[in-house]
């Protein structure tokens, strides 16, 4: 297998993103935590018990590129897929769409008021104006020629199916997902980020927990990890598989379509050469297709190998693509496992 | 104003030399677009490496797993 070696600018700026996220998040977990004290009524602590078939197996669908190229949605929904489907938020209006409603809904990020157009946003045309983050995201392009008709349709779905799916939120929502979740009638079951070790002095984790006392879930930094997460802890499935987690890009994506090349090429001192140092390659074991990543989605993925090493369950990577592969990790075809999942075996 | 460029007439204005913009006040637009840049690439949540996945405090002495 042929990698290549992550330049020293690469390297360097995944080291600083740890930091990074402490001095960009602490005030906003903190804030935010201590408003949604009076929402927070349920924790994922009280969920109500599944279904045999629903324990034995469950997957975790992320908004990674390959849900649209891979066809991933539209495979889980065709195979009759009986596990439980837990669904990041930037995948929940995809899965809808393609009439595959997920048993649970995961939020994470606090940023307010990008994360609400997961969700439906009802202030969609003045939240757009000077932000081009989700034109940046690969998920479907034909959102992006749409957005405002499709933000529109997706809060009317949404709205519709609400009260089939329980979202499971952190308590660093932001107000207005907060608000959004209770317009449409989620039912709603909330945890903390376990942001750092509670049990050492100014820990944040601490911090949070004694300003809203809920479980704690590691999040390894991004939804589709707390999802992992929550299936791990939570729900505890017998097989646990994930898809659309490809922490990476294809081979075909121009760097500028890329999450943070913006703020990469102003790293690079605007020199279009330069920036190139700040991004990896990567090749996925199963096809030897080779998958580009950037700092942040590296960091993902270091986290979640770190974490994937400490889960009781052995993760299956049906993502078919991406930079996710490493240790109590295999990667397999999504096809396999829905067929094994079907026979009550392996999946 | 250099002596090179002294003309051998008299300007109806007076010349006020255009003094450069400070090198602080680039240094701290860089530095702050530098700032912005860098928080944009910090992830979504923080996340500081440790072994445990979940932690529930109202447990005795709280609890750790994974």
């Amino acid at each position: 297998m042929r990698t290549k070696q992550p330049a020293s600018p690469f390297t360097t700026l995944v080291e600083k993103i740890t930091q990074i996220g402490i001095d960009r998040h602490r005030d906003t977990l903190l804030a935010n935590a201590r408003r949604n004290a009076a929402h927070a009524k349920k924790s994922v602590k009280h969920l109500p018990p599944l279904s045999d078939a629903k324990r034995r197996s469950a997957i975790v669908l992320s908004a990674g590129p390959s849900i649209r190229r891979a066809r991933t949605i539209e495979r889980v929904r065709d195979s009759g897929y009986e596990g439980t489907i837990i669904a990041a938020d930037g995948a929940y209006a995809a899965c809808l769409r393609a009439g595959l409603i997920p048993d649970f809904v995961v939020t994470l990020d606090p940023h307010n008021p990008r994360m609400v157009r997961w969700f439906g946003d009802p202030d969609y045309e003045a939240h757009i104006r000077d932000d081009d983050y989700f034109e940046r995201q690969d998920l479907d392009v034909e959102a992006r020629n749409n957005a405002i008709k499709r933000n529109q349709d997706d809060m009317a779905l949404i709205d519709r199916h609400a009260k089939s799916t329980r979202a499971i939120v952190a308590s660093s929502a932001p107000e207005t997902v907060v608000a959004r979740l209770l317009q449409a009638g989620f039912e709603s079951y909330w945890w903390n980020p376990l942001v750092d070790d509670p049990t050492k002095p100014g820990s944040l984790t601490k911090e949070i927990y004694d300003a809203l006392p809920l479980p704690c879930l590691t999040t390894g930094g991004t939804v589709g990890t707390a999802a992992w997460a929550f299936a791990v802890q939570i729900l505890n499935p017998t097989h646990l598989a994930v898809a659309g987690m490809d922490l990476g890009y294809y081979p075909d994506t121009g760097m500028n379509m890329t999450q943070t090349y913006y703020e990469l090429l102003a790293m690079a001192g605007g020199d279009e050469e330069k920036v190139k140092d700040y991004f990896t390659w990567l090749d996925f074991p199963l096809t030897g297709v080779t998958f580009m990543t950037d700092p942040t989605y590296f960091w993902y993925r270091k986290n979640f190998l770190h974490l994937a090493k400490r889960s009781p369950i052995r993760t299956l990577n049906c993502t078919e693509g991406g930079t996710l592969f490493g240790e109590n990790i295999d990667c397999v075809n999504l096809d396999d496992f829905l067929a094994k999942a079907k026979a009550g075996d392996r999946g | 104003m250099n002596d090179f460029l002294k003309g051998n007439f008299e300007v109806k204005r007076p010349v006020v030399e255009q003094k450069p913009v400070a090198d602080t006040e680039q240094k701290a637009f860089k530095k702050e677009y530098r700032r912005k840049a860098l928080q944009s690439v910090g992830g979504s949540m923080v996340f500081v490496e440790m072994d445990a996945l979940y932690w529930d405090g109202d447990q005795a002495g709280g609890e750790k797993t994974g």
